[in-house]
């Protein structure tokens, strides 16, 4: 069964890069996407790969959403505090590719820090692998500290 | 620090780059990010802050100002131990600090980016050398 990504994560408008949740279970996520003109760091033609660090972020956010709705839980925002790793496979993403992000949850600390890791493959073709590190928006904006999107 | 001129025009603005100073093995370089950015557009509705990748398309694009520069072609292939440390809001400024070391293949090397004089962001990277009949 697919659910509307948009049903899980705090993104819209141009910054809403996924579009339906393909693959879901307690431990990991698949999305799809559709790249196009309107998507960030797109010059035309095609998109810079390091879009896939928010394609996976994105997909992420998902995860947790649909997961802390199972558990009947509050949906906090999750925010970006660290990439461990990014390595961009291919330069440039094409418009109109269609995208699939897998990731999958590695560390959950008290529903506050998290890491996963996920890769973004389209077409054949592998545009790079993720490992990112995420906080709580609301503990990070309650502790007044480090944070960001 | 609102700048209307600078976008009044109607033109979609993601970000504004403003000064660079390149030297051979770094690069420093700044950017304003509008309130009536993109980036803002649906991240967060109500919540407006400047998004991580936005942070890494400024980092980016330093990168591709220095391959300018220097007449040859650079990508991107690899960031490491990336840390953001503070959200930032509309209407800010965002300053690249890259310090760049040549390799077999390219460059390694690492960088600072500030805004209102904190550290936002911090992390190492590579970067491909990319082989082009006009390059030197």
């Amino acid at each position: 069964m697919n659910y509307a990504a948009a049903d899980f994560i705090p993104h819209r408008d141009r910054m809403k890069l996924i579009g339906d949740i393909i693959e879901i279970d307690d431990a990991h996520c698949v999305t799809q996407s559709l790249a196009t003109t309107l998507w960030p760091l797109c010059d035309g033609s095609r998109i810079n790969s390091i879009i896939v660090v928010e394609l996976v972020a994105q997909t992420a956010s998902a995860f947790v959403g649909w997961k802390k709705r199972a558990e009947q839980k509050d949906a906090g925002a999750g925010v970006i505090v660290g990439i461990k790793k990014a390595v961009i496979s291919v330069p440039f993403i094409p418009v109109g590719t269609s995208l699939k992000t897998s990731c999958r949850m590695l560390v959950n600390l008290h529903d506050q820090y998290a890491e996963f890791e996920g890769e973004v493959i389209g077409d054949g073709t592998n545009f790079g692998f993720v490992h990112l590190q995420t906080f709580s928006a609301q503990a990070l904006l309650s502790g007044g500290n480090t944070a960001v999107s | 620090m609102p700048r209307p001129d600078d976008t009044a025009a109607g033109k979609e603005t993601w970000v504004i780059p403003e000064t660079s100073s390149v030297h051979d093995s770094s690069i420093e370089r700044s950017f304003f990010i509008p309130r009536d950015s993109l980036w803002f557009s649906g991240h967060f509705p109500n919540m407006p802050i400047v998004p991580a990748i936005s942070m890494l398309g400024m980092i980016n694009d330093t990168v591709a100002a220095y391959a300018a520069h220097h007449g040859i072609s650079l990508l991107l292939r690899e960031m490491k131990r990336v840390r953001f440390k503070k959200i930032i809001k509309p209407d800010s400024a965002f300053s690249v600090s890259l310090l760049l070391r040549p390799t077999a293949g390219g460059f390694s090397g690492s960088f600072q980016c500030t805004s209102g004089g904190d550290m936002v962001c911090e992390g190492s990277l590579a970067i491909d050398r990319e082989q082009t009949a006009g390059g030197r």
